[in-house]
């Protein structure tokens, strides 16, 4: 009986050291975590999988790293708003399907194109096959058909 | 001799049925034929880019914008194409590839003839067919060239029409091959 005790004892005081010492690593080296942020990596613990690091992701809209823009017809963008003339781009129209944000772009990045000059506007609701007139202060540049937290899809 | 006679009445039946089925079949092929040749010579034919014009002239004018795109389909696709179909077509900017041809390298197209044939039926059972389009490209400088697109179209029945639910184009690629011909001007 007493054997078992001690047994017992034993046991919790093992895993008393093991989750103390475990902490003690992660609280120590804060620099540890810091770097993983730098790294766009993230640490996550899975009850199967154990402690892992993967690559950290931005929620840029609704719990996508970008926007899932889906091909939407043709569109114009001018500067400013309503009714402003002054043209920035023709071209591409493109709609968020997670936040119905709309873009409009020079070139076809889909089809390899650079994506130029490109505008958007915060629409609330889903815009016509057929394309969008955007009147905005939001627009720029990108001499590539990708661009970070965006994703063209037809 | 009656036995004879009702074995060889059946035969006679089954026959002339069966010629129903082949006419109506055969006349229900012919016309979907028709319908993807129709919808070709439009889509493949091109000597302007009014419509493009019209939708820059339509964004200056907010809300004169769809009513371009309608009008083009109540013009020359409402024969052929259905809406959906129609739609998807705009909203991958496929149905005014033609028109960028003819703005971007001053090139025209003309659509020459098909060989169209039955593929197989879709999941749903609509008819599928595949088509091989020669197509002439007038260069700038007056030269011609001989193109050939390849796709496929489904149909579906609506108000008792065979329209076309779904053209299958490859977006881009006859651009790619126009461009290839005539560099941009």
């Amino acid at each position: 009986m007493k054997k078992i005790r001690t047994k017992k004892l034993l046991s919790v005081l093992i895993i008393m050291f093991v989750a103390l010492s475990s902490t003690s690593v992660f609280a120590a080296d804060s620099t540890f975590l810091n770097n993983l942020a730098n790294e766009k990596r993230t640490l996550i613990y899975g009850p199967e999988e154990g402690i892992k690091v993967i690559p950290y992701s931005d929620d840029v809209c609704n719990g996508k790293p970008y926007h899932d823009l889906v091909s939407s017809g043709f569109g114009t963008a001018y500067r400013g708003a309503f009714p402003s003339t002054d043209l920035i781009v023709e071209g591409a129209c493109w709609q968020c399907d997670g936040c119905y944000l709309v873009m409009v772009t020079e070139g076809e990045p889909i089809l390899g194109e650079d994506i130029g000059t490109w505008a958007t506007y915060p629409y609330d609701e889903p815009i016509s096959g057929y394309g969008a007139v955007i009147w905005t202060n939001t627009y720029g540049n990108c001499s590539s058909p990708s661009m970070s937290g965006y994703h063209f899809r037809y | 001799m009656k036995r004879k006679g009702i074995f060889f009445a059946a035969i006679v039946l089954l026959c002339a049925v069966l010629l129903v089925i082949y006419v109506t079949n055969n006349g229900a092929e012919k016309k979907r034929k028709d319908a993807v040749s129709g919808l070709l010579k439009i889509y493949y034919s091109a000597d302007d880019d009014e419509t493009l014009d019209k939708v820059s002239d339509g964004a200056s004018a907010a809300g004169e914008f769809d009513s371009t795109f309608e009008a083009l389909y109540n013009e020359k696709y409402i024969e052929y194409l259905t809406k959906d179909a129609y739609e998807r077509l705009s909203a991958n900017r496929t149905i005014l590839e033609p028109e960028q041809i003819v703005r971007d390298f001053g090139c025209t197209l003309k659509f020459i003839e098909a060989d169209i044939s039955k593929s197989a039926d879709s999941a749903e059972g609509h008819p599928v067919y595949s088509y091989n389009a020669r197509i002439n490209v007038t260069l700038p400088d007056n030269e011609n060239r001989e193109i050939i697109e390849t796709g496929t179209v489904e149909f579906v029945k609506e108000e008792n029409q065979w329209k076309v639910d779904l053209l299958n184009v490859k977006t881009g690629e006859l651009y790619d091959r126009v461009k290839d011909l005539a560099p941009a001007s």
